[in-house]
């Protein structure tokens, strides 16, 4: 449903901004977004198994459809500094400054807010042999750095410059241990939440790795969750896990939680109309075009497919979900005081 | 634990599977050759394989539409790490002979998708998976039955399923392929949303009353109004067609046969074999998992080690599962999925709808080359836990004449039964360095480097190249 409202939220589709594009305005298997100080937006672009796409595309996600702007790109394929084998996670400090993750080499690469390589440094310590798998970026208000490594189910605390400030987390299914964590993210009081994925279930952490809550648990029921890949909390202390519960066509569901922990809805895709660049595509393509007007529907391509990133973006009040596999941004605006139709329209 | 015990679990596992390393061999020979068979034929009973490292970090994987050589990247991967084995090479016996290839398709996952339905169905009943088969879609496009019309009949797929997928040349008229392909007019596949601008999305079958020619026709014989599935129960009712599955079956699990298209005017290798093959298919209602077992127990398997030649995805999976350290999918997972391609094996994209030449037509100097580097460079890899393996078994045995690393080497890698003139070469390179030391960790390690070696000459001769 384009908007969804329940227990006085609404949730109303905005647009979507993306296509698939191995350079240029789009991404290629987008894996992870964050946004600049500046409301820029970043998104980290695994590509494909063949090196290609391996970068970090800026834009500007406009207000609605239409008004994306592409800015450009930096990073690609290797292993030079400045370059990614496996491109995971990103974030942004309080300066502006852009961290980088890869999975591959579990390196954090830092950029200025256009793209400028700064630095590269390991977010693995010196005689740890792994395996390791550093995946997700959260920074809290402090510009401390929290990694999740997915091969060593932990959390890792860095300073900005790299500085090792200490971690937590250890394989299992207790609270407080983890498995296979993936995506990070703070609030606004210092608490940590990591989307425990093996464990189908988010954890709830203080600053320092205590286990405060757990939102969800595993299974297919309302609010239960399935391989949940990223979470997000918003200033009002709903939690937003993304997942990849069954949907109509595909993998994918945004399940929603208050402060908490009781379930309040799930949000599945709702990408009715191609974003501004997808449309130019399709436009510059008759084949493409033919194609789309002799199906019966395009429903399949309007639900998430395996998304994997899920932001809130405060300053606008509105819901960030990177659709991975259909390479775009689907947004939706948080709103209050919504005034909800006649029933008997 | 007699060695003709393990030897003979090797075979089943080279033809069976990708073979194993020896603890694993170890362990199925104490559980029995028989209830080993038995597991093999119900994969169901073994954990699938998890697949969320690989959307997690392979996420083009799920949809690999058209990136150069990296289609089968997931599949080799199963094939090296599967718990189901015999399912995994179901699905490469029935890739090679209903072959359909991203070279018209340009569509990994459309291909894969078959190969989907190969390990769900390919120890089922062959009728079923021959009905599935005509309504892929990835094969529907490919033998061009989208185009085949009750206005217009396009015989594409109506002759390729006599010829290649069920009777072969010799067992039906030009009649037959005529009457057969109107059966299958109108089905066809659901107009599917572009790859561009949001990527791939699944192809349908669909079937078009409106396109179906309903008239009578007369097929093999028979008169009706018939339509594809009624083409199909008439072509499992011909013995030509239980002899063909059967002769696939010896060919591909037993002893190389000639090249499929030389089969209507060349004698198979065992007649007996076949028949007995073929009359089991029929007994049990064209059960593959019924004449699997009985081929696997049948004295001519068992009689016959090293009488194939391993296929390139047997060569790289098999020496992949001996090494290990192929468990998580790396960045190389795409490079690996390539080599069976560079050695004449492009999975899922056969070079014609006949499959592959297989048997001696594997080799040739480019590709015999390849499957040596390949292997040597695996092998040659201490790092790798398999390598490491087979040393911490010779240096715990003590192993240290050259002639007993060259045969406990031998022993572990197969066991390999090799020519005397190849275990003189062996045990001539292997005297170079003088007897072998485990004492101490300097000379350990040069024993180890050594027998590295030893291990890449190994992989070269001509005997690993056989199954």
């Amino acid at each position: 449903m384009l908007t969804e409202t329940v227990a006085g939220r609404t949730y109303d589709y905005s647009h979507n901004v993306g296509q698939g594009a191995s350079t240029g305005p789009g991404f290629y298997f987008g894996v992870d977004l964050a946004l600049g100080i500046d409301g820029r937006a970043y998104v980290v672009n695994r590509g494909n198994g063949a090196g290609l796409g391996q970068r970090v595309t800026m834009l500007d996600l406009g207000s609605q459809a239409g008004e994306e702007e592409y800015i450009g790109e930096f990073g690609s394929f290797g292993d030079a500094e400045g370059q990614f084998i496996w491109p995971a996670g990103i974030a942004v400090d309080s300066r502006g400054t852009v961290y980088a993750s890869d999975a591959w080499l579990n390196r954090v690469s830092v950029f200025d807010k256009d793209g400028i390589l700064l630095c590269c440094w390991d977010a693995v310590q010196d005689g740890d042999c792994g395996p390791n798998g550093i995946s997700s970026i959260a920074i809290d208000c402090e510009d401390t750095l929290y990694i999740t490594d997915g091969r060593s189910h932990q959390v890792r605390k860095f300073s900005t410059d790299g500085r090792f400030l200490g971690a937590w987390g250890q394989k299992g299914e207790g609270e407080g241990e983890l498995d296979s964590p993936w995506g990070i993210a703070v609030d606004g009081e210092g608490f940590v939440y990591v989307a425990d994925n093996r464990n189908h279930r988010a954890q709830k952490f203080t600053r320092d790795g205590e286990f405060v809550a757990q939102f969800g648990r595993p299974g297919v029921k309302r609010g239960n969750l399935t391989w949940p890949n990223d979470v997000a909390v918003d200033p009002e202390g709903d939690v937003y896990i993304c997942d990849w519960s069954k949907n109509a066509w595909g993998l994918g569901r945004v399940q929603i939680f208050d402060a908490q922990g009781r379930f309040l809805t799930s949000l599945a895709g709702d990408a009715q109309q191609l974003s501004r660049w997808g449309q130019m595509t399709v436009k510059a393509n008759p084949d493409y075009m033919k194609r789309r007007r002799e199906v019966r529907s395009t429903e399949p391509e309007w639900t998430f497919a395996q998304p994997t990133a899920v932001v809130f973006d405060a300053a606008n009040s509105r819901l960030l979900v990177m659709d991975t596999q259909r390479s775009r941004v689907q947004i939706y605006n948080k709103l209050s005081g919504y005034l909800a139709p006649q029933r008997n329209l | 634990m007699a060695d003709q015990d393990i030897a003979l679990m090797a075979h089943l596992m080279r033809r069976a599977g990708f073979g194993a390393p020896r603890d694993e061999l170890e362990a199925r020979v104490a559980k029995g050759y028989e209830a080993t068979v038995e597991e093999l034929l119900h994969p169901e009973e073994q954990a699938p394989l998890d697949r969320i490292d690989m959307m997690r970090y392979h996420p083009w994987a799920w949809r690999p539409g058209t990136s150069a050589g990296m289609g089968p990247a997931e599949w080799l991967h199963d094939m090296v790490n599967t718990r189901r084995p015999l399912e995994e090479k179901m699905a490469l016996f029935w890739h090679q002979v209903f072959a359909t290839g991203f070279s018209k398709v340009d569509n990994y996952d459309a291909v894969m998708d078959m190969v989907f339905k190969f390990r769900a169905q390919g120890m089922g009943d062959f009728r079923e998976l021959l009905l599935e088969v005509a309504k892929d879609p990835a094969m529907i496009f490919w033998l061009d039955n989208c185009e085949n019309h009750a206005y217009a009949v396009n015989e594409n797929w109506g002759r390729e399923l006599l010829e290649l997928f069920s009777m072969g040349v010799g067992n039906y008229t030009e009649e037959d392929v005529l009457e057969c392909s109107r059966a299958f007019t109108g089905w066809t596949i659901q107009p599917k949303l572009p790859r561009g601008p949001l990527g791939r999305h699944d192809w349908f079958f669909e079937y078009r009353e409106e396109d179906h020619d309903d008239g009578e026709k007369t097929f093999l014989g028979q008169t009706g109004d018939f339509d594809g599935e009624d083409i199909i129960r008439i072509i499992c009712e011909q013995p030509a067609t239980s002899r063909f599955i059967a002769r696939h079956l010896y060919n591909f699990f037993v002893a190389d046969e000639a090249q499929v298209p030389a089969w209507s005017v060349t004698s198979p290798l065992d007649p007996e074999a076949v028949e007995f093959l073929a009359d089991t298919l029929v007994q049990s209602g064209y059960d593959i998992r019924s004449t699997l077992r009985a081929l696997f127990n049948a004295d001519f398997f068992k009689n016959a080690r090293f009488a194939r030649v391993k296929s390139p995805a047997e060569v790289v999976a098999g020496t992949l599962r001996l090494v290990g350290g192929a468990e998580f999918p790396g960045p190389d997972i795409g490079h690996l999925a390539r080599q069976p391609g560079y050695m004449g094996q492009d999975l899922l994209n056969p070079p014609s709808v006949e499959g592959w030449h297989t048997g001696a037509e594997w080799i040739n100097s480019g590709s015999l080359m390849r499957r040596v580097n390949f292997t040597a460079e695996l092998v040659g890899d201490l790092a790798r836990p398999g390598v490491k393996a087979l040393v911490d078994r010779l240096r715990e045995q003590g192993a240290s004449s050259p002639g007993e690393v060259v045969d406990t080497c031998l022993d572990l890698m197969g066991p390999l039964e090799v020519n005397p003139g190849s275990r003189n070469e062996l045990v001539a390179f292997a005297s170079e360095g003088g007897d072998f030391g485990w004492d101490g960790v300097e000379q350990a390690q040069g024993s180890a480097a050594r027998v590295s070696e030893l291990l890449q000459l190994i992989v070269a001769l001509r005997e690993y190249q056989y199954a």
